[in-house]
């Protein structure tokens, strides 16, 4: 059984009937598979739902979501070893921090990272795209 | 397939053969499927919970997309 780790961009997604990463994101947070994120995503789904859409609703939304979340396969509470992990890795690889507290808390948990950030988690190799992950793959 | 140790108080490992034996399978059969039902159950659950806030304060609305641009646009740039 897989354990997939969101990060922000696939929450936001799904709440945004817009993004192209949309539909995928709505049916792996549907889907079987136990799905847990970092608590880096309250504050970032929080941040674009208020800053840039200005919009309440989705701002609520996005906090039950990522409690529901949290309350399947967890949420990872970013602390000094977290941080020193997701600090060596943006250091490695040239991306940033935040980024990589996403990479690091992913393999903490043991679960794979799922981004819709195709230019610095995807393209290299840290992340899986919603369309690449059946809601069901890895089920038992 | 890993090989684990489990400890398990003697009441408890008595009724897990009992019901292991009304399931006919193995004591590492059944903690195997009460495992997966466990997290079935919960991921289940999240499933649920996710229908519910689909139509929380009204229904989304369209936001332009780009979503992974957006969080790095409001992350602090120093």
């Amino acid at each position: 059984m897989n354990l997939w780790f969101l990060d922000s961009s696939v929450l936001l997604a799904s709440e945004d009937p817009d993004d192209e990463n949309h539909r995928d994101a709505s049916r792996l947070l549907g889907g079987s598979t136990p799905l847990a994120t970092l608590d880096l995503a309250f504050y970032e789904v929080t941040n674009v739902a208020m800053r840039s859409w200005r919009d309440l609703s989705a701002a609520h939304r996005l906090r039950e979501r990522v409690t529901a979340v949290a309350n399947d396969g967890g949420l990872v509470r970013a602390d000094a070893a977290l941080v020193a992990d997701a600090a060596a890795v943006a250091d490695e690889h040239g991306i940033s921090v935040y980024d990589a507290a996403y990479v690091a808390a992913a393999r903490l948990s043991g679960g794979e990272l799922v981004s819709c950030d195709l230019r610095d988690l995807v393209s290299r190799g840290f992340a899986r795209l919603p369309r690449d992950v059946s809601p069901e793959v890895g089920s038992i | 397939m890993a090989k684990v140790m489990v400890s398990l108080p003697d009441d408890l490992l008595k009724a897990v053969d009992i019901e292991a034996k009304r399931r006919g399978t193995t004591r590492s059969g059944l903690l195997r499927e009460l495992a997966e039902e466990s997290l079935r159950r919960r991921a289940s659950h999240r499933a649920d919970r996710m229908a519910q806030i689909d139509v929380l304060d009204g229904r989304m609305t369209g936001h332009g997309g780009g979503v992974a641009d957006l969080v790095k646009a409001n992350r602090p740039q120093r």
